[in-house]
């Protein structure tokens, strides 16, 4: 898809239009998706979270252009999807990082491919992403010398790097212990309030949506429908232990019992 | 304690690294003595049947040492190296450049597959040593002949080698590179599934550069100069020390030539 790379407050914006997704398996057909509906408006923080087999990781493979939905159409920025883009930074659950290049070259991948953005070179993109994410120190190393966390910072510099006004994240924390993990949250949240990105956050893990997101979109079990959407009204920093907290959480967690 | 912290620090350091690098030393030093003493006992049997067998049919050490120790003097040895290499390295580097082209190319694209992987399949059976004949007629009994049957040879284990590596790259690098900006198969294969598979491209080469020995001495037992075919002149004269001399020329070029690929290897992918 022909988009503009670099941050353009009119490609932030992510609409899903009744998507529904149909598999064929050798079993006859399985419906994955149901008529799914989500706005993403720009800057917004949203998560997506559902039990798995939820079909919420088909609806984020769909949103990034990996796969094409059987009926419906997501539009970013007005555009209709219909493949992977610089436009969408992508932050998987296990880092995805390419082991032959050291965290510095995974950094620069993106803009070896597309250039650095206007006014900047690529070296002072891949500083300034390391940055970002505090891992300078680690430029030379090789991904196989770091630990999850640092991985999953690279992967999250390498997504930055490009500078897509749009994150794509599919539960990037799932794989990490509940200290690191709360570290990264944290790093995520100052990155966003930074960089101004639309992200949106697939995840399992309902504390963590409503801790991070502005919105929570909640899926069913397959066929994935959405269940409802409830908004986090709370000002950030937001303490996991308060009462306002703990009825969010209940809110979304009615439709897993 | 009435040690200073430096004394200390000092003992501490000793105590670490002696017995460490100790035993290192000693691991090494035993790997190393059971392999001279696994070799000095395979010469001494050989030495000690070569006794009781005639010189015609087993010769003794000593004569083949003599062989290799003129040969390697008048530079017999080198000429026949030479003579080898000649179609040996043309043939591997062709066939094996060939090889993964093609097996990358299949283990990319689906029509590929359909198309060159079905034709592959038919072919693949027939052994290499099969198209001795049209070697001959096509090139002759020279080095292009020789280099010809190599390269089929090395072609095909490249060929799988790299079909399985391209099929080994993990799908989600590529999605994460297209989402880079990489669009192009041709981008996809330079920047992801090439550094992907190389070390199955290296296992295929390296397998392919050892095969390529086996059937080089076949090939020139027909009579392509080289080292096979003064070994096969030789045995027509039951000079079997001479035969015996070049088989360990083979081997230890099969040797070299591993572990110089290995070291490149090992450089290579110091990533992993």
């Amino acid at each position: 898809m022909a988009v503009n790379t670099h941050s353009d407050p009119t490609h932030a914006q992510i609409v899903v239009e009744d998507v529904s997704k149909t598999y064929d398996s050798e079993t006859g057909p399985v419906e994955a998706l149901q008529d799914v509906s989500i706005r993403i408006p720009e800057g917004a923080f949203v998560s997506i979270v559902g039990p798995s087999g939820s079909g919420k990781s088909t609806c984020f493979r769909i949103i990034a252009g990996l796969e094409a939905p059987t009926s419906g159409a997501v539009r970013v920025g007005g555009a209709v999807v219909t493949d992977p883009g610089p436009d969408r930074g992508m932050v998987f659950q296990d880092d995805a990082l390419f082991p032959w290049r050291t965290v510095a070259e995974n950094v620069a991948y993106g803009l070896e491919e597309v250039g650095p953005p206007p006014e900047t070179t690529t070296a002072e993109m891949v500083t300034h992403c390391l940055d970002l994410v505090g891992l300078t120190e680690k430029a030379d190393a090789y991904p196989r010398e770091l630990s999850g966390g640092q991985r999953q910072r690279v992967g999250i510099a390498r997504a930055l790097a490009v500078d897509p006004p749009i994150l794509l994240m599919d539960e990037p924390f799932g794989a990490l212990d509940a200290r690191t993990k709360a570290t990264l949250q944290e790093e995520l949240l100052a990155i966003w309030a930074e960089t101004q990105k639309t992200i949106l956050f697939v995840t399992h893990d309902i504390e963590e949506a409503v801790y991070l997101s502005d919105r929570v979109v909640v899926f069913s079990d397959g066929p994935g429908r959405v269940l409802d959407e409830i908004a986090v009204p709370m000002d950030r920093p937001r303490d996991r232990t308060g009462d306002a907290f703990g009825e969010t959480k209940a809110a979304i967690l009615k439709y897993f019992e | 304690m009435s040690n200073t912290p430096e004394t200390e620090a000092d003992a501490d350091a000793g105590l670490i690294r002696t017995p460490s690098v100790g035993r290192i030393d000693v691991e090494a030093g035993r790997e190393t003595a059971l392999q001279i003493g696994a070799l000095t006992t395979f010469v001494g049997m050989w030495w000690a049947l070569a006794l009781v067998t005639p010189q015609t049919l087993l010769p003794r050490p000593p004569a083949v040492a003599a062989v290799l120790l003129q040969d390697l003097t008048s530079g017999l040895a080198f000429e026949l190296v030479w003579q080898s290499l000649r179609h040996y390295l043309p043939g591997l580097l062709i066939g094996s450049a060939l090889g993964m082209a093609v097996g990358i190319a299949v283990g990319w694209w689906e029509t590929a597959e359909h198309t060159i992987g079905t034709v592959a399949s038919f072919l693949r059976p027939v052994p290499p040593l099969a198209w001795i004949p049209f070697a001959i007629i096509w090139f002759g009994l020279n080095d292009q002949g020789a280099a010809f049957i190599i390269a089929i040879v090395a072609f095909w284990i490249n060929y799988y080698n790299a079909q399985g590596g391209v099929a080994g790259v993990d799908p989600q690098l590529i999605e994460v590179a297209r989402s880079l900006g990489t669009d192009s198969d041709l981008g996809l294969i330079r920047k992801v599934v090439l550094p992907s598979a190389t070390p199955e491209l290296f296992t295929g080469f390296r397998t392919a550069a050892g095969q390529a020995w086996m059937v080089m001495v076949a090939a020139e037992l027909l009579g392509v100069p080289g080292i096979g075919k003064h070994l096969w002149d030789a045995a027509n004269f039951l000079r079997m020390e001479v035969v015996i001399a070049y088989m360990l020329v083979i081997g230890l070029l099969f040797l070299l030539s591993d572990r110089l690929i290995r070291a490149v290897e090992r450089r290579t992918l110091a990533w992993r």
